[in-house]
């Protein structure tokens, strides 16, 4: 178990959903499920908070969703990225390494 | 393309509201059970994984929430506050309201009611079994022409064509009812019985003829239409097996009863009767005579190209075979429904086309009429927008009340169309296929929703657009003036009133060559003077319209009379030309053709053909004296006189020898439209019909009366047909023309108006929206012409360049009337000018109106409103 959680970053939400889709369409739960293993745990999402982001990026044309069968053979919602996600999660993924040379610059030389 | 996106699911998700909430709570309980139970999996009580499941969650009915908000956004439940929003919006601008609503009603109905033509004629199918199975039949001569078959070819057509389940041959005729008052005569049927089984037709009541009855070479049965039937025999069951006694000497059984539908081959037709042809009619001798009509039903799996081959290669074999007596090239076989409405089609799709573009100006007008608007929105566009409203979401709103207009437009504009399409049912020529069938139906009404909706999308589209690009700052910063925005739209609706006035002049180019066709056409020289000349058809006992001729020249007064087998300018469907040769037979490769009728001596005096050269036979040559008309002499005897030539014609010998005595004037014969052809006259004998033709200075009603009295008197049992003014033949020959005409001008004239309405609103608005400069000029010392120029010449900007455009979009259609156009180019430079200075007119006056308003405009109350 981790010993500390961290807080998410503000609008870092949707870059990370963004990532975890880049490989195969998943429901919500198993977006929650897939933030919480590559993280080592230490990022957890409020679950809940993860449905309104879906929702919007929906309706930004970012992700496609279409129902389907879970692994459990339950009617589950699956979410795919789009072709304007796929340029988002680019673009957004550059601005977060941007961003994190330049605090790790600013950490370094204090 | 992102826009594209936003509207393909706002449109995939309309209406399904309930569903997408069910969808959302579904999806999160969906969440919770599976971490519920992987709590469990991994040892945690029921009840204890549950609540962790829910803590985890967060807040279950927030997040719900959120989740509606941001996708109800775009749900059915916004849509019904955009209606509702719009509904209150129109309502609170009646004035708006009512001119975009009127337009959009006379461009809808008027489309609505032109579709019910074209669906009723050209797409609904014909009223039988499988009906694009039965074709029309013609042979054709070796010009293409087609013409009709006789009795003879059509017995070997029947034993020999494989490609037809059946095959059936049928001509006019007339006979004289008893009827309940006085006599009737009555048009019905010379038909193989086979017609029956082509049509796949059934009588209500009794039977159809048998073959055997067909065979026969007398008359003895008859099938009676419905109308018929209930006329002059009051519906009585007991008629079928009773005898009718016609015209004083035939005797006709009553065998059966058509059911109220079935009208073959044309309303006119109310009884059916063998064929009955005649020994002489089947010998190989009478080959070419024709008169009469066939149609077939193609065998199963037969195509009609396979029909066409073999009916060509019969046809070969019968000219190989017959070379003197026959003289044809092949046969044709048309679909029946392409032979009905083909004539037809040209005009119908010119009027579609024409009442499209007066939709399209009518959008036009509406989409003028919403950028206004748009303009003075714009303040509460900015505060939607501010207030966090998407633009897609601006236009949704903004289109739902276009949507709303255009079908309150369509719903008044089915009902125009009920009114509009009886009008022109009534106003139409009555040879115009399938009359009777047109009606506004559910297919035109399915097509005027589907109008009605593109109409609302498509004058609202490039508003809605144009308004939800809010410059939010300049907006709300501005005094409510839109100064900048007002420009931008100033330039869109300038580009929707010059598209107006180009559309407008192209159906006014369009409507004013056929007025000039059908003005040359009225005044065209016929050869005859119309006036106080009469025709009826009268009957084929000899005696009968010899003595009624006589009877009628004995009147007193000023009456003549003659006979005729063709009478000119009720155009005929045939009337084929013969080939001639003189001083021998012709053969085939003969070049001279000509129209032969026959007519009484007196025919040429009371048609006031004059007498040109020479004589006219006497009352009792036998046939062997001729007169030609002047045509015929110019273009076969240019050089020579064609008197006491003789001549043979087609399928004659050597001793049908007749002699050429006498020239006269040439008479239009077939149509006003059609030049004199040439034409032999002979004496007339005792043909199958003829047309009593009389003159007078009375009118039709006296004239009627004294026809049907002598009629009566001459034998009672007898009765001439319908009596109709020379005029009145003429009206109905130009019928098509007149239709044609009347409905272009018509939809031009609506044209013109919405696009003097459309220059006018969008001067009128200009000048609201200046009122301020105006104001400052004219403080400023600016005379009033300088702004009554100024006004002015803005607006006749549009007009000379939509004039322009109109006229080079003219000139390129225009060409499509060719064949509607009789003596004028489609270009016709007289016509184009006219119309476009009847634009600028019609331009000025709407530009002058604005323009004089701009000069009242009191400069301290402009600078004051400030």
């Amino acid at each position: 178990m981790p010993t500390t959680k961290a807080e998410l970053l503000q609008g870092t939400l949707d870059l990370l959903i963004l990532t975890t889709l880049q490989a195969d369409p998943l429901h919500g739960y198993g977006i929650a499920q897939k933030l919480q293993q590559r993280s080592d745990d230490v990022l957890v999402v409020e679950e809940g908070s993860l449905y309104p982001a879906l929702y919007r990026m929906e309706e930004k044309g970012w992700i496609d969703a279409e129902w389907g069968k879970s692994e459990n053979n339950r009617r589950a919602k699956f979410y795919s990225l789009t072709r304007s996600g796929r340029k988002q999660l680019k673009e957004e993924t550059a601005i977060w390494e941007r961003v994190c040379r330049a605090i790790t610059l600013v950490l370094q030389t204090a | 393309m992102k826009l594209w996106l936003h509207l393909r699911r706002w449109w995939r998700s309309f209406g399904q509201h309930r569903v997408v909430k069910d969808d959302i709570d579904d999806e999160l309980h969906f969440h919770m059970e599976m971490r519920t139970a992987e709590n469990v999996a991994s040892g945690m009580s029921p009840d204890q994984a549950a609540r962790e499941a829910r803590k985890r969650f967060g807040n279950f009915q927030s997040v719900r929430e959120e989740c509606r908000d941001t996708r109800g956004a775009s749900f059915g439940e916004t849509i019904i506050q955009d209606v509702r929003f719009g509904a209150r919006m129109l309502r609170k601008k009646p004035g708006f309201t009512a001119i975009a609503i009127l337009t959009l009603t006379l461009g809808i109905g008027a489309n609505t009611a032109i579709f019910s033509f074209i669906n009723a004629i050209l797409l609904r199918s014909l009223p039988y079994d499988e009906p694009d199975r039965i074709v029309q039949i013609w042979e054709r001569d070796m010009r293409g022409t087609s013409i009709n078959t006789s009795p003879r070819n059509f017995v070997d057509f029947r034993t020999e064509a494989r490609s037809f389940q059946g095959l059936a041959v049928y001509r006019p005729v007339f006979w004289v009812f008893p009827g309940i008052q006085e006599p009737e005569r009555v048009q019905g049927l010379r038909a193989s019985p086979a017609l029956f089984s082509v049509l796949r037709a059934n009588p209500i009541l009794g039977r159809i003829p048998t073959a055997e009855e067909d065979a026969l070479d007398h008359d003895t049965v008859m099938v009676l239409s419905h109308r018929l039937w209930q006329r002059h025999f009051g519906g009585r069951t007991n008629i079928i097996g009773s005898t009718l006694t016609l015209e004083g000497s035939t005797t006709f059984t009553v065998i059966g009863v058509m059911p109220p539908g079935f009208n073959f081959p044309n309303p006119q037709t109310e009884f059916w009767m063998p064929t009955a042809f005649r020994s002489r009619h089947l010998k190989d001798s009478a080959r070419a005579v024709r008169g009469h009509e066939m149609i077939g039903r193609l065998a199963t799996g037969v195509p009609i190209e396979q029909a066409r081959a073999e009916m060509d290669s019969i046809v070969q074999r019968i000219v190989k075979q017959f070379p003197n007596t026959d003289q044809i090239a092949g046969a044709k076989v048309i679909p029946l429904h392409e032979e009905i409405t083909g004539n037809f089609q040209p005009t119908l799709l010119i009027l579609f086309g024409a009442v499209g573009l007066v939709l399209l100006i009518a959008c036009a007008n509406v989409a003028n009429l919403l950028l206004v608007r748009s303009v003075t929105r714009q303040k509460e566009m900015a505060i939607r927008s501010a207030l966090g409203a998407s633009r897609i979401r601006i236009i949704r709103q903004l289109l739902a009340e276009s949507v709303l207009l255009s079908l309150a437009g369509g719903i008044a504009g089915v009902l125009l169309a009920f009114w509009l399409t009886h009008l022109l049912v009534t106003l139409a020529p009555s040879n115009v296929p399938r009359l009777a069938e047109i009606r506004v139906d559910r297919v035109a009404l399915v097509f005027t929703f589907a109008v009605s909706l593109l109409t609302g999308i498509f004058s609202g589209l490039f508003p809605a657009i144009h308004a939800s690009k809010v410059d939010l700052l300049g907006t709300l910063n501005d005094g409510g003036k839109g100064s900048s925005g007002g420009l931008r739209s100033q330039r869109a609706r300038s580009i929707l009133v010059i598209a107006q006035i180009a559309v407008a002049l192209v159906l006014l180019v369009g409507a004013g060559l056929l007025v000039k066709s059908l003005v040359r056409l009225q005044s065209v020289d016929l050869g005859f003077d119309p006036k106080g000349l009469y025709f009826a058809d009268v009957d084929t006992k000899c005696d009968f319209p010899v003595q009624l001729k006589q009877r009628i020249e004995a009147l007193s007064g000023d009456y003549s009379a003659g006979l005729v087998i063709l009478p000119p300018c009720p155009a005929r469907k045939f009337f084929s030309s013969i080939s001639f040769a003189v001083e021998r037979p012709p053969v085939p490769g003969d070049s001279l053709y000509a129209m032969r009728n026959d007519v009484s001596t007196s025919y040429f005096k009371t048609m006031g053909i004059p007498l040109l050269k020479g004589r006219i036979f006497t009352e009792e040559d036998p046939q062997r004296e001729m007169v030609i008309n002047d045509t015929l002499a110019r273009r076969y005897f240019p050089n020579e006189d064609p008197i006491g030539k003789r001549i043979v014609f087609e399928g004659g010998t050597i001793s049908n020898l007749c002699t050429i005595v006498g020239i006269v004037r040439s008479v239009r014969q077939t149509s006003p439209a059609k030049p004199a052809a040439p034409e032999f006259f002979r004496r007339i004998g005792c043909p199958l019909s003829m047309t009593l033709v009389v003159r007078s200075h009375s009118d039709l009603k006296t004239v009627s009366t004294a026809i049907r009295r002598e009629a009566r008197l001459v034998d009672s049992t007898l009765a001439v047909g319908e009596i109709k003014s020379a005029e009145m033949n003429l009206a109905r020959t130009l019928a098509e023309q007149k239709f044609r005409m009347t409905l272009l001008s018509g939809l031009a004239l609506t044209a013109l108006l919405l696009a003097a309405i459309g220059i006018y609103g969008i001067l009128a608005y200009a000048v609201t929206q200046r009122t301020h400069e105006i104001g400052i000029r004219m403080a400023l010392g600016a005379p009033r012409s300088n702004v009554l120029w100024l006004v002015f010449r803005q607006g006749m900007k549009l007009a000379i360049i939509g004039v322009g455009l109109g006229v080079i979009a003219a000139l390129g259609l225009s060409r499509f009337m060719t064949s509607f156009l009789f003596e004028v180019t489609p270009t016709d430079p007289l016509t184009f000018f006219g119309i476009a200075l009847l634009l600028f007119t019609i331009a000025s006056i709407a530009c002058w109106l604005p323009a004089r308003r701009a000069t009242k405009v009191d400069p301290m109350v402009a600078l004051r409103c400030e």
